[in-house]
């Protein structure tokens, strides 16, 4: 891991001049949870729900949310390794002292603080400001799965990235990716659709739909921890396998 | 290295201090337990309802027991299906002031599960609110 730190101030640099467009970045999640607050507080029509006045802001938001978490973090580092390939990017002579393991982890980390940022930004406009029906037992644990998938988020977005040969196809892949894993975690989530058991673990092994269910379990049945740990263990499998994988692509890949 | 032995002993203490005991089904383990605010749990059978009671500690002055329906029982599947699917993995956390536990021993147990109205302000959750609102009617008819 040589050369860490100066990675991480690499990073950081490049945010801290980009600040407007990770600021905007954040505030279009705000926006976004804004404006589904408002078009989607229609009270649900099904038996026992509309009774407990639940709206389908309150339903769909175990979903939505997470998706917009993944989407902001899958952009904000596709273009992280790809886009650094010569002739762009950081300039060699910066690179020297850094091994190609310190580069990686220097950009998750930094990454991983601004992701945290817009897991409080999601929390602070979904559940305080526009909130949410939840029944939660704690706010450590909504934010706490909000930033696991950030980590993934993140984690997918360096894949595709180290996998990339140019900035085009890791920018056409990604939101097909994104776009993919909500489309079979909102399969989970509708009442009328009945899947045989092999059939849901295979979709539940999705990692959108394992936060998205676990957010479900807390938000609307109030479950504890407990409940939702084995999910915890699965995403977590999840993050460490991308990172694994991208890490030795990218270390052993010709300079 | 260096950051591996403290990275490992944060989980050790993570582990060992976040770990529940588990008396299985014996209400008995659990109400001991549960007397001196201790983390345990257990799974019973209450009215026909699988049903899971978590002691999860003293925070702050206040004893978290959670209670949450594993399982309907048959008879309610078959009286309402739609009902019963609703009530179904919901819970009911309760933060009852450590004073109130120690003074009630462990009748407070008996007293959450048959959700008697002294705990009311002490309870939160979804079981509560499904029983003022969709489930009223059941609840009222088994009252009377």
């Amino acid at each position: 891991m040589k050369g860490l730190t100066k990675a991480i101030r690499l990073e950081y640099n490049y945010i801290k001049e980009r600040w407007l467009s990770t600021l905007l970045f954040m505030l279009a999640s705000a926006l976004i949870i804004i404006i589904f607050s408002v078009v989607a507080k229609i009270p649900v029509p099904w038996e026992g729900f509309a009774q407990m006045n639940y709206t389908y802001y309150d339903l769909l938001a175990p979903t939505i949310f997470p998706l917009i978490i993944l989407f902001v973090t899958v952009q904000m580092v596709v273009l992280r390794i790809v886009g650094e390939r010569a002739p762009f990017g950081t300039l060699d002579r910066e690179l020297i002292a850094i091994s190609r393991m310190g580069m990686y982890l220097g950009k998750m980390f930094v990454h991983s603080i601004v992701a945290f940022i817009q897991c409080l930004i999601v929390y602070l406009f979904g559940f305080i400001l526009f909130p949410v029906k939840s029944y939660a037992m704690s706010s450590v644990t909504i934010i706490l799965l909000f930033f696991l998938l950030a980590l993934f988020g993140l984690s997918l977005g360096m894949f595709v990235s180290v996998f990339s040969k140019h900035k085009e196809s890791a920018v056409q892949i990604a939101p097909y990716l994104v776009l993919g894993l909500f489309i079979t975690s909102l399969i989970l989530i509708f009442p009328g659709i009945v899947l045989s058991s092999s059939i849901k673990a295979i979709f539940m092994s999705n990692p959108l739909a394992l936060i998205s269910q676990s957010l479900s379990e807390s938000m609307v049945n109030g479950v504890g921890f407990e409940d939702i740990g084995s999910n915890v263990a699965r995403i977590i499998f999840w993050i460490l396998g991308l990172i694994v994988i991208s890490l030795l692509k990218f270390k052993y890949e010709r300079k | 290295m260096r950051y591996l032995i403290p990275i490992l002993l944060i989980s050790l203490i993570l582990i060992t201090g976040c770990s529940i005991q588990d008396c299985n089904t014996d209400l008995s383990c659990f109400k001991e337990l549960a007397k001196d605010c201790s983390r345990a749990k257990v799974n019973i059978k209450y009215e026909d309802n699988d049903v899971r009671l978590t002691s999860r500690g003293n925070w702050f002055g206040e004893c978290k027991i959670s209670l949450k329906i594993e399982k309907v029982g048959d008879r309610f599947v078959q009286e309402d299906p739609t009902l019963a699917k609703l009530a179904e993995g919901k819970t009911l956390n309760c933060e009852i002031p450590i004073e109130i536990v120690k003074n009630n021993n462990e009748q407070y147990i008996d007293e959450i599960l048959n959700l008697e109205q002294k705990f009311d302000q002490y309870c939160s959750g979804p079981i509560k609110d499904t029983i003022k609102g969709p489930l009223k009617d059941i609840v009222m008819k088994k009252i009377n």
